[in-house]
């Protein structure tokens, strides 16, 4: 029986030739298509899954809720959150902090730059990482203890064994000498942590720089905690607010305090969630997006619906050819439910052929897909996922695909049909087969648009007015590294000097870095509800003249005025007093809207840090626009500005009618001239700029692929309805010439047909698209419109792939002659 | 073998009634071999789906071996069909994709019938109808007369009490129609009960009796010597 119905399967495959290509070829891209997504998919599932005891271990994540700001997210934490929740949460079995850190690496006479993870002697026990050398139990035991991963060994050791090496590391602290105790494997990139060097983390040594560790308003560590076996997470959950009243102390800035718990909440993310749903500042490396993993799948169904749709389309398109089988089968005694066995079967075998094709696509294109997602995508036979999902797939598309044609099959009636040989094909069919057309380009109509706008949007974010002139600006970092920091004037003239050069500049932080320091101010005479809390910058006095951003107001800082120099100490500069810059967006703090009002205003803030006492009086002496400095994501925040030397990090060189590659090179002789010791680190602002939507870009050319390829998908399906309306409409056509019409009324006939579904679908895809766009849009501080254009082209383009590929069957049938349609039919 | 009693079919369309079968009363006796005439449109055709059990009438009584079938559901009907009825057709109805033995292996792959059984009875058959030089070709690739014996073998190869013919001959030139009807004649001195369609007089007369119909009702039922006088 079954191999009667393989047989007759197998066989009518070979007769139908297009209908077989179609079907396999659409379901192959179909099911290739899913394959890929659904590698994506698992791979971002699987993040840090693997670590054992994954489920145990939770990452603390901070809220910040700034008065009259959006919430600020971090993915760090403050320094002592680890010890308190330690003290206060029994079930927790251990806990440890990471810091980042940047040292310069000297090996006899060679200077590496790696990043360096410091962290504490409980690291092994949270996170179990496998060692290929040394005792985890003592590897971060001493001071000066440093592991590394097998590729980093290679790099600094080749093949002799690191144990015992030592490697002199300059950090923010000083220099330090380290001894090798272990090296580790490399991290698999499935995970959230990024770790080439693991070093021990001395907290003495951060007693100059208590915001890493010691501050509760400063997040510049990663914390970890790791429960008993068998205890809930929920209970420290719901105590975590009680925990934040009871821990966190007030803060005093300038000799006000401020109730520190009540702008600061502590989450707690489970390891396996970190990649996906941790979100905000910092991370060791790109986040994933729940959202994407979603969108994804939700696409890669899509595209499977409309393979599937053209398996059930051509079926019964072509049900009449099996009509007679069908009667016979019944005849001979074939009950119905052997029929839907029988023609499910074929179905899910087309699949089954069409998952062997579309294994062959995925292994071709799998090496350029892994490549562009830069990770190690492999298709693994031993992977027993890998064969549930395609079983799982193949079962899918052919019982979906198979389902509607198996009961409208098997549902003939004999008697009629082995009487004359008729067709059986009803009305119903036909009805259904328009309406699944409909929602194949409703999907592609919808996918089009959606491509179009997150292509839109990119495009804006790279290229929208960001307030300043990111062109031919380029940005050197590590001034403030203390062997560099006695020479930033140095280097500022020598900058100078390079030809090409037309103007330096320096500043505390460079755009899209993401930083921020913010300080509070207050109104002298003025009480007010919330505290104004605005962002500073330090300066140099040409900055905004180098950046390009228009003062709108006053004036810019400058030497010629000493009270613009901010540099002092604390109560030298409470005594005197000092002037600032604010943006646009800072009027508001002042309760002001013009900003000529603003200039000449004065408001007090604290100076010299957490915990000093001093208050200064600051005199607003201009006010400049508002720049973009951070992502299109990143609300512009109140910045004031001032001139303060000791805070520079970065110098930028405004390069003017010459290769900017030049100018690097020029720079970076400069800087290794001076500074031997130090790196030599620079970059292009525009580049940096760019780069931040670099994940945006590559999501929506994804997108675009996926898009193009449900069009296809759903083109083939056109392609075969259409060949099929073509037969069987030779009559009608025939009669229609007969009586006089023309090859071109015809064509018009036909043409219409086809365009209909077409029409509705934009129906049902433009609201669609419109309301899931419109949600995405909103996710970004600054966004293009959503312009009717984009849905109407996306509705015209997609007619005219229809039109196209109907063209060549509506050409033949018109133009056929009409005696041979009716002598034969 | 069965017994039709007042036996009627109406189809009902929105608006349209039609009365394809009245009131018909007759009754084939086991090893009869009959014939059935009537102008187009007389009903023939649907007595002889009821008959086949692929059709069910609106009224009256169908005892099939004793047995009233009226109101069986569709599974009864296909199981009590497929051991006890076989069909030839105008047209043949083969299908294309099946080899000759493949498409008179599939008469049996309804029953529980073993592999090597079919095969052997398949092959016997074939013998039988003398296609078994042709046993691996594909239906397009045979002649009407070899096609239409290739259905006859389909037919027969279940050993079926009660063989259905509908217009057997109506594709075929006389010689192959007479082959044919030589087969059915052969089938029914074995023992085969067969009830034929037709408008051949020629053909009728290869019959054991006629029944004639016009517009849904039994008009004469006669010796065929009778109707060639």
């Amino acid at each position: 029986m079954l191999r009667n119905y393989f047989t007759v399967a197998v066989r009518g495959l070979f007769r139908n030739k297009l209908y077989s290509i179609i079907n396999i070829f659409g379901l192959a891209v179909g099911l290739a298509s899913c394959l890929l997504i659904l590698m994506f998919v698992r791979d971002e599932l699987s993040y840090d899954a693997w670590i054992p005891n994954a489920d145990r271990i939770y990452q603390v994540n901070t809220r910040f809720d700034i008065p009259g700001r959006n919430p600020m997210f971090a993915i760090a934490s403050p320094g002592p959150v680890k010890a308190a929740l330690e003290k206060d949460f029994t079930a927790i079995e251990t806990a440890v902090t990471l810091v980042e850190s940047r040292p310069v690496i000297q090996k006899g006479n060679d200077v590496f730059y790696d990043e360096v993870v410091l962290t504490d002697s409980t690291f092994f026990d949270v996170f179990e990482l496998p060692l290929t050398a040394g005792e985890k139990a003592t590897a971060l035991s001493d001071k000066t203890a440093i592991l590394l991963s097998e590729s980093m060994a290679k790099k600094y050791f080749g093949t002799a064994s690191p144990l015992g090496e030592v490697l002199t590391m300059t950090f923010n602290y000083g220099a330090r000498d380290m001894r090798v105790t272990g090296v580790f494997k490399d991290l698999p990139h499935n995970t959230h942590l990024k770790i080439d060097f693991l070093a021990a983390l001395n907290r003495e040594e951060f007693a100059k720089m208590p915001w890493v560790l010691d501050s509760w308003t400063s997040v510049n560590s990663y914390n970890y905690i790791k429960l008993k076996p068998g205890t809930d997470i929920a209970p420290i959950r719901a105590d975590l607010s009680a925990f934040e009243a009871r821990n966190i102390p007030d803060t005093s800035i300038g000799g006000r305090d401020f109730k520190t718990a009540d702008f600061l909440e502590l989450t707690l993310v489970n390891l396996t969630d970190v990649h996906l749903k941790s979100k905000g500042l910092g991370g060791f490396k790109d986040k994933g997006d729940a959202t994407v993993v979603t969108t994804f799948s939700a696409v890669a169904l899509m595209i499977l619906l409309i393979a599937c749709i053209n398996f059930t389309n051509l079926a019964t398109a072509r049900a009449s050819l099996r009509a007679r089988e069908v009667a016979l089968r019944k005849v001979l005694g074939a009950h119905r439910g052997q029929l839907i066995v029988q023609f499910l079967g074929e179905s899910v075998l087309l699949s089954v052929v069409a998952l062997a094709v579309a294994l062959a696509l995925v292994a071709a294109v799998l090496p350029m897909y892994g490549d562009f997602l830069d990770r190690k995508l492999s298709l693994s036979f031993a992977d027993a996922g890998l064969w549930a999902s395609m079983a799982g797939l193949v079962l899918l598309v052919g019982v979906v695909g198979g389902f509607y044609p198996a009961l409208y099959l098997s549902r003939f009636s004999p008697a009629r049909i082995l009487k004359a040989n008729k067709s059986a094909a009803s009305q119903g069919s036909g009805r259904l087969r328009g309406a699944l057309v409909v929602v194949q380009f409703a999907i592609s109509i919808g996918l089009i648009v959606c491509t179009a706008v997150v292509y839109g949007q990119t495009q804006y974010m790279r290229t929208m007015d960001i307030g300043f002139n990111k062109t031919g600006l380029l940005a050197i970092s590590g001034l403030r590294r203390d062997a560099v920091k006695d020479m930033s004037d140095t280097l500022r003239d020598e900058f100078m000097r390079i030809p090409g050069v037309a103007a330096v500049t320096r500043a505390n932080e460079a755009p899209a870095d993401g930083d921020e320091s913010n300080n509070v101010i207050e109104i002298p005479g003025q009480v007010s509800t919330q505290p104004l809390v605005i962002g500073m910058m330090s300066v140099d006095y040409n900055f905004f003249d180098v950046f390009q951003i228009p003062v709108i107001a006053g004036r810019a800082l400058s030497q010629e005025f000493g009270a613009d120099d901010m540099n002092g100490k604390p109560e030298e500069l409470a005594e005197r007093g000092g002037n600032a810059v604010i943006n646009r967006h800072a009027l508001k703090l002042l309760g002001l809207t013009n900003p000529a009002d603003a200039v000449g205003r004065q408001v007090s803030m604290g100076v010299g840090g957490e915990g000093s006492t001093q208050r200064m009086l600051v005199t607003i002496v201009g006010v400049v626009e508002n720049v973009r400095y951070d992502t299109a994501r990143a609300e512009i925040r109140p910045i004031m500005f001032r001139y303060r030397t000791r805070d520079f990090n970065y110098a930028f060189l405004r390069v003017k009618g010459v290769e900017p590659g030049q100018i690097n090179d020029a720079a970076g002789r400069i800087w290794r001239d001076l500074a031997p010791s130090q790196p030599y680190n620079a970059e292009f602002i525009e580049t940096k700029l760019s780069n931040q939507y670099n994940a945006d870009e590559a999501r929506g050319q994804m997108f675009a692929a996926f898009a193009g390829l449900a069009v296809i998908i759903a083109c083939l399906g056109l392609y075969g309805l259409a060949s099929f309306t073509a037969d069987r409409r030779t009559k009608e056509i025939g009669i229609r010439k007969v009586l006089g019409a023309k090859v071109r009324d015809i064509v018009r006939i036909l043409a219409w047909d086809f365009s209909k579904p077409v029409l509705v679908a934009n129906i049902i895809a433009w609201p669609a698209a419109w309301w899931l766009m419109r949600d995405w849009l909103n996710s970004f501080e600054t966004q293009i419109a959503l312009s009717p254009v984009v849905f109407v082209a996306a509705g015209l383009g997609a007619l005219a792939i229809a039109l196209a590929t109907v063209a060549l069957h509506t050409m033949r049938v018109a133009r056929a002659n009409p005696i041979h349609a009716l002598r034969y039919e | 073998m069965l017994k039709l009693q007042n036996l009627s079919k109406v189809y009902r369309t929105e608006d349209v009634e039609t009365t394809a079968l009245n009131s018909i009363n007759a009754e084939v006796r086991e090893g009869e071999f009959i014939a059935m005439m009537g102008p187009s449109g007389c009903g023939k055709s649907t007595l002889l789906n009821i008959i086949g059990m692929l059709d069910t009438p609106s009224a009256g009584a169908y005892l099939f071996k004793g047995e009233d079938i009226a109101n069986y559901s569709e599974e009864q009907l296909a199981d009590l069909r497929k051991r006890n009825i076989g069909f030839i057709f105008q047209s043949f109805n083969l299908i294309d994709e099946l080899t000759v033995a493949e498409n008179i292996e599939l008469a049996l792959l309804y029953h529980d019938i073993p592999a090597s059984e079919r095969k052997a009875r398949v092959a016997a058959v074939m013998e039988k109808v003398g296609i078994a030089h042709r046993a691996g070709h594909l239906p397009g690739q045979l002649s009407g007369g070899q096609q239409q014996r290739v259905a006859v073998a389909r037919a027969v190869v279940a050993n079926p009490s009660l063989i259905l013919a509908d217009e057997p001959t109506g594709n075929l030139d006389s010689q192959h129609g007479a082959e044919v009807m030589g087969m059915l004649r052969d089938l029914n001195k074995e023992g085969a009960t067969i009830v034929m369609v037709t408008h051949s007089p020629t053909d009728a007369g290869y019959a054991g009796r006629i029944i004639n119909l016009l517009d849904g009702h039994v008009v004469a039922s006669a010796h065929p010597s009778s109707v060639a006088a």
